[in-house]
């Protein structure tokens, strides 16, 4: 009789937290349903409101969304600071990275812009969009070898991609390698022909 | 009853207006209005407010430095200019602005440390090239007068020479004579000095120097040397440094030790006071000698600046071991004023008397000596 009684207990905290589970589970999926509605009618203060209902410091998804979502509604500060709790939360995430860089972009921070990037490329090295924002921060500082280095990475990976073809010929041409600059402007010529930015290039090759 | 509350609505209406909170676009749009139509208290009191809330970008402490420049309040520029470019280390806007308020400050050092780090026809547009031979030369007459017989009136000419070895190096060289006859015994004194000064941050710069006295007196040569070394830091209204000379006159060896700090208040006068302390060991001897400077600006170009000293100065140096204070009579107490008129941006006159109490050392005499010094620098 003891046992069935204890039995008995136990199942039901199970259910009682199972069904407490559910419902904040439902009440999360309803707050980011109506965030997403708000959003689609760009009432972003409405959004962010849904959403700080059910917020829970330690949820990532609330942390990454509430930082879109700040973004959008240009408060860039806030947005900045949901994006870094969702990078504690999940530090090999690169998603909040990319999101984090956005705000960080408006505000013209690029000092932590670049460290982002660089966070970026030591979780995933092979990374295109990072190699090709950091080739171009450090191409307009004028480090050009340093941005030859990254926009390498993506020809060697998409020889086609003519965004990191010509903008590692013109690295190439800056970093006194008129001859490599050459091949890769001309490449650039075949992946679009009459390429105006190509034939400045080669203009400037004796 | 209903004018009081009526008056009381309206004050809690604009309370609230007041503490109403910026957003990003707020204070970027206003801020660049402002801007634009040359509003300056105003930008600054909406950006401030910004900066309050926590709102906090590259734009804003470029617009907010400007305003602070155009009022000429060039350590707060400079405050705002340096986290702009922590925002953006390579933006050349803030660079550029970040030179001009050295130079307005008088921070040479720091204005030509950011100048390295603009592009070559930025430098070449600013006249600012990395090796100048003759950067600068000073002229300078100093005078004493005692009423002593024993004692004749010593005089003191000296020249000197910048170079701008490179854009964080500087040699400073300096060729003077000094002259007085002591009991009918003629004291010659041909000095050589050479300083150079590195700025290895923009707020941190290292002074080593060395100083030749050629002394003879009475057809007796007493050779001197000194050598110096300072680090100083200047962190926008705030510097601080500590030195370090060893003189050798040939008869005792002398060391000091010193502390400097000092500080630019904020306002059109531009007050400053700057403070010192050294300690000199030697000849059995340990002595403690303080300083304090107080300037200002008191009329468009000219700054008056006084200062006392307070100790014995035997073999006391200052001003980077510039100045050697090896007098056989050591200075007891030293006051004066000096003034320095601007003339355009390139050339300086420097006018300065001071007080003296100095002391026969042999029989503890005290007599009064005064000092009247002429100078010019001419910036090339």
């Amino acid at each position: 009789m003891e046992a069935i009684r204890k039995n008995t207990f136990t199942v039901l905290l199970v259910l009682v937290g199972f069904s407490a589970f559910s419902q904040s589970m439902s009440s999360l999926q309803s707050a980011f349903s109506k965030s997403y509605e708000a959003e689609n009618t760009k009432n972003y203060i409405t959004a962010i409101s849904e959403l700080k209902s059910v917020y829970d410091p330690d949820n990532y998804v609330i942390n990454i969304r509430l930082g879109w979502l700040n973004y959008l509604a240009k408060q860039y500060t806030e947005s900045i600071g949901f994006y870094e709790k969702s990078i504690a939360l999940k530090p090999y995430a690169i998603e909040a990275r990319f999101g984090c860089v956005k705000p960080l972009s408006a505000i013209e921070d690029w000092e932590k812009v670049k460290k982002q990037y660089l966070e970026i490329l030591t979780i995933d090295p092979q990374n295109t969009i990072a190699n090709y924002w950091l080739g171009v921060i450090v191409y307009n500082r004028k480090d050009f070898n340093s941005s030859a280095k990254y926009f390498e990475k993506i020809v060697n990976l998409y020889p086609l991609d003519y965004d990191s073809v010509i903008m590692l010929a013109w690295s190439k041409l800056y970093s006194n390698k008129p001859s490599e600059a050459k091949v890769l402007f001309h490449q650039a010529l075949i992946i679009r022909p009459n390429d105006s930015s190509a034939l400045n290039g080669l203009k400037l090759i004796p | 009853m209903y004018k009081f509350l009526i008056t009381a609505l309206v004050f809690v209406s604009v309370v609230a207006k007041a503490q109403q909170p910026i957003t990003f676009s707020t204070a970027d749009s206003i801020t660049y209005q402002c801007y634009l139509n040359g509003e300056w208290d105003r930008l600054i009191k909406v950006g401030n407010q910004a900066i309050g809330q926590n709102i906090d970008f590259k734009r804003l402490r470029q617009r907010i430095g400007y305003a602070y420049f155009v009022k000429a309040d060039f350590y707060t520029a400079q405050m705002n200019y340096e986290k702009a470019l922590s925002f953006d280390a390579f933006d050349n806007d803030t660079r550029t602005y970040l030179y001009y308020c050295g130079l307005n400050t008088g921070n040479e050092g720091y204005a030509r440390f950011y100048v390295e780090k603009l592009p070559k026809d930025l430098r070449l547009k600013l006249k600012e090239e990395a090796f100048k031979p003759v950067d600068a030369i000073d002229l300078e007459f100093n005078y004493k007068a005692n009423n002593l017989i024993s004692r004749s009136n010593p005089t003191y000419i000296r020249a000197g020479l910048n170079t701008q070895l490179g854009y964080r190096l500087t040699l400073y060289q300096s060729v003077s004579y000094y002259q007085q006859t002591i009991d009918a015994a003629l004291t010659k004194q041909p000095e050589y000095y050479a300083l150079l000064n590195l700025s290895v941050t923009s707020h941190l710069s290292l002074d080593a120097a060395y100083h030749y006295l050629d002394v003879s007196a009475d057809g007796s040569k007493y050779p001197g040397n000194m050598i110096f070394a300072a680090v100083s830091t200047r962190i926008n209204r705030y510097s601080l440094g500590i030195n370090g000379s060893i003189f050798d006159d040939n008869i005792a060896t002398y060391k000091q030790f010193g502390l400097q700090a000092g500080v630019n208040l904020p306002g059109k006068s531009g007050f400053y006071f700057k403070s010192s302390v050294s300690e000199i060991i030697g000849k059995g001897d340990k002595r403690t000698i303080f300083s304090q400077v107080a300037g200002a600006r008191v009329y468009k170009t000219l700054w008056a600046e006084g200062s006392v000293t307070l100790g014995n100065l035997k073999n006391y140096s200052d001003h980077n071991a510039l100045y050697i204070y090896n007098s056989i009579d050591p200075t007891t107490f030293r006051t004066g004023l000096t003034l320095f008129w601007y003339l355009g941006k390139k050339v300086t006159l420097i006018g300065n008397y001071n007080y003296e109490t100095k002391q026969i050392e042999i029989s503890n005499f005290n007599y009064i000596q005064h000092s009247f010094s002429g100078g010019i620098r001419w910036k090339l």
